[in-house]
């Protein structure tokens, strides 16, 4: 499994009908957070150190919630406009 | 020999139930029906996907608004995993901070082994909030 890799966004403005299909591509946002993540490291590891933490247990657990966001969908229906957004 | 009738003579055998007890039982068991393959099955964890949050609201600039939220049940299972790392200290907080809340919950009872009978519970379980000025509706599916 992967975290998402795109968000559809969906926007519908009910005055005019007129619909926006945006792909918002968040495997941009994770290869940019991949250098971060690896600089951040070594200075995680001694924060879970000082305070306790199981450190890769924990970032494999961060990992399960990130790759568990598929599927996710979030629907806001009002009187101007309707918008949905789904992560795949 | 089934295992209730077992346990039942055994329970005669020593003393802590009399013979008019036991019969009652053997006979109650007797009457029991076995689960017939067409019986509605209880639901399995594994078939509940999401989580559903429906809320209904009237929002001050934009009038009526219904926003409908669906949660993978993996996302619950994750989260529900990742308390596990939380430090005590943070727990205790949680949960001071909760019951300050009038939240009655302890944190620490929140363990992966008793996740999937939590799953379960909430494959039964429908929150309906009724509000003056929302409606909120949370269910699995």
């Amino acid at each position: 499994m992967t975290p998402p890799l795109l968000a559809i966004v969906d926007i519908q403005r009910k005055a005019d009908g007129r619909m926006y299909h945006v792909w918002l591509p968040l495997f941009l946002i994770w290869l940019l957070l991949l250098p971060l993540a690896i600089i951040a490291l070594p200075f995680v590891i001694i924060i879970g150190l000082i305070v306790g933490i199981q450190i890769f247990a924990a970032l494999g657990g961060l990992m399960r919630v990130l790759n568990s966001l598929n599927g996710t969908e979030v629907e806001i229906d009002q009187t101007r406009r309707h918008i949905t957004i789904h992560l795949v | 020999m089934s295992e209730n009738r077992r346990q039942i003579l055994q329970m005669l055998a020593e003393g802590k139930i009399t013979a008019d007890e036991a019969e009652r039982l053997i006979a109650a068991i007797e009457k029991e029906p076995p689960p017939s393959p067409g019986a509605p099955q209880p639901p399995r964890t594994d078939k509940l996907k999401y989580l559903r949050v429906v809320v209904d609201a009237m929002d001050p600039h934009d009038g009526p608004t219904k926003v409908n939220v669906r949660v993978p049940m993996q996302l619950l299972r994750a989260g529900v995993r990742l308390t596990s790392f939380i430090p005590p200290s943070a727990r205790d907080k949680m949960n001071k901070a909760m019951h300050e809340k009038g939240i009655d919950f302890d944190v620490n009872q929140l363990k992966p082994e008793n996740l999937e009978e939590l799953i379960e519970q909430l494959g039964d379980l429908t929150v309906d909030v009724d509000h003056e000025d929302a409606k909120v509706r949370v269910f699995c599916e």
